[in-house]
């Protein structure tokens, strides 16, 4: 198994997809948070930076990069069906199972740094809009860390989930869609209707981790009231789990043509 | 002693039969043309042999052994079967860093393997940039990771140009001498006749026949081509002695089922000058369309 998780982090250095993902990941969050800060106060975007509220929703608004982690989740394994390797990675590694565990670990341990970009960034340009304009942080390092945890963690188990989607789904471009339209569309519904079910949505959760709020971009449903930081993580493994174990199925039964 | 056994295999896809009870066996350091009109079922049985494609029935299998419970399996077989296979983004010496850690191989075999098929110099260059005959030697390349002693090639002169061919028949034929057994599927004859010793030939998923080269050049036609400016005479004399000839030109007789002393010797005594008199060499591409239209010949082993 090692040799595996070997094999699939050193594809995954032989291209330059990763510093792609994460130069756009970087960007796309350092656009929103400063956006947010230089809109922050009454009448604007969050709230003012000086309120505990204004600084989070600043600082976790991690979820681009989060999404981005799926995404990346996703090619690591939808990739081999593209371009055609899985014939390559089947004919090293004969034991599907194992390819598949292989990647979902691999994408999981990659899509930390998803997490870690992002929460580096929101945290650096939220902090430097605060101290800047002469205000005190209201919040300590402790929960700072709280929610870098929960943004690295986060960005990690649904880079899992996006693999096993890769591999359940095979089709990239399908497969991509139904990420993005999981977390702009499907979870945005669910929480307009329940909040008690929006908690359990992939990204909703991931979210609430890493701090999230009705504030924070992409925005959690209004009065959310979020499941503790284990459960959210044990609810991630087990969708990561229950889409790789549906995945590892179809993919034993399928032809490799 | 058999290295590849192949028994009853069957693959059924829907309603579409790929491959049909097909049996054979391919002998240690024999290479062998594995021959077959597109969509006869060659890449599908090739499939089964590496476990990508789940047999419907039979059986395929290395040293008695399914492919996927092969110890070692790097260095037992090397496969290159979807040359256009590769991460365009990668480099080849990216490539086959991969393939080398997750068949646990020494690094150091990439730089032979590069040599071997003449892409050192473009280790470094994205394969998206590659020609197709490129990245057919980077496939190459990668079957030979892990210095096999079995190869399976899926028709490896795809999309070359005859440079490239020519390259490849050399490879082939270094190989052969090497003592690695190859298996190189190929829906042209005449590709790979001047590197094989062995051919399997099937259609429509049947095996059509299985014998050596030489035994399937022996039963091929050798007729008679004559030149001679009285043709029609001689034509003639030929059927007097219940040979058929037909005029191929106003100058020239095909005379089948003769030898050119025959027809030399009639001529000699009817006093037909004769210009030229040979035996035509067998023509390969002619016997392979024959057996897979569906035209046997009896004396070819089946």
């Amino acid at each position: 198994m090692i040799t595996a998780i070997k094999t699939e982090l050193l594809k995954i250095r032989t291209t330059r997809l990763l510093v792609g993902m994460l130069a756009a990941a970087a960007a796309w969050t350092a656009m929103v948070c400063i956006v947010e800060s230089s809109r922050s106060g009454p009448g604007g975007l969050v709230p003012a930076l000086t309120t505990e509220a204004g600084l989070r929703a600043v600082i976790s608004s991690t979820g681009f990069a989060t999404i981005l982690a799926a995404v990346f989740g996703v090619t690591i394994s939808s990739g081999e069906f593209r371009h055609n390797t899985a014939t390559d990675t089947y004919i090293d590694e004969p034991n599907r199972f194992r390819v598949l565990a292989a990647k979902v670990i691999a994408a999981a341990l990659v899509g930390l740094s998803f997490g870690l970009v992002g929460i580096a960034i929101t945290t650096s340009v939220g902090l430097s809009f605060t101290i800047g304009n002469g205000y005190s942080v209201p919040f300590g390092a402790d929960v700072i860390a709280r929610y870098a945890a929960g943004a690295v963690i986060g960005a990690g188990l649904l880079a899992a989930v996006g693999a096993g989607l890769g591999s359940l789904i095979r089709s990239q471009l399908a497969a991509i869609i139904a990420i993005f339209a999981m977390a702009f569309g499907i979870e945005q519904i669910v929480g307009g209707v329940s909040r008690s079910v929006a908690v359990y949505m992939p990204f909703v959760s991931a979210s609430t981790m890493a701090g999230g709020s009705s504030y924070s971009m992409p925005p959690l449903p209004v009065g959310l009231n979020p499941l503790p930081f284990a459960g959210v993580a044990a609810l991630l493994v087990a969708i990561a789990w229950l889409i790789s174990a549906v995945a590892a199925h179809t993919t034993t039964q399928r032809d490799i043509t | 002693m058999a290295v590849i056994e192949i028994q009853g295999l069957t693959k059924r896809f829907g309603p579409v039969l790929a491959v049909d009870n097909l049996s054979f066996d391919i002998n240690e350091g024999a290479v062998v043309g594995f021959l077959g009109p597109n969509g006869a079922g060659k890449t599908t049985t090739l499939r089964m042999l590496l476990g990508l494609v789940e047999p419907t029935a039979g059986t395929a299998l290395f040293n008695g052994v399914p492919y996927r419970d092969l110890k070692d399996r790097a260095h037992q077989v090397g496969a290159m079967l979807e040359a256009a296979a590769i991460h365009p983004r990668r480099t080849p010496r990216g490539h086959l860093r991969v393939r080398a850690a997750a068949a646990r191989l020494d690094p150091a075999r990439i730089d032979a393997v590069l040599a071997s098929v003449e892409l050192t110099d473009a280790a470094d260059r994205r394969v998206g940039q590659f020609s197709l005959g490129m990245r057919q030697r980077l496939a190459l390349a990668s079957a030979l990771l892990g210095d096999p002693k079995v190869l399976l090639l899926d028709e490896p002169a795809n999309g070359l140009d005859p440079e490239g061919v020519r390259w490849l028949r050399e490879f082939l034929r270094e190989l052969a001498r090497k003592g690695c057994t190859v298996l190189v599927s190929s829906h042209v004859l005449a590709e790979v006749a001047q590197t094989v010793s062995d051919v399997v030939i099937i259609n429509r998923g049947n095996l059509v026949t299985q014998s050596s080269l030489d035994e399937l050049m022996a039963c091929a036609p050798q007729p008679v081509r004559v030149r001679t400016p009285k043709a029609e005479q001689l034509r003639v004399a030929l059927a007097g002695i219940n040979i058929d000839a037909r005029l191929a030109a106003p100058d020239q007789l095909e005379v089948p089922d003769s030898t050119p002393e025959r027809v030399a010797n009639l001529a000699a005594k009817l006093a037909i000058p004769i210009y030229e008199c040979a035996a035509e060499p067998a023509r390969l591409e002619d016997i392979f369309l024959d057996l897979v239209n569906g035209q046997p010949r009896d004396e070819v082993p089946r």
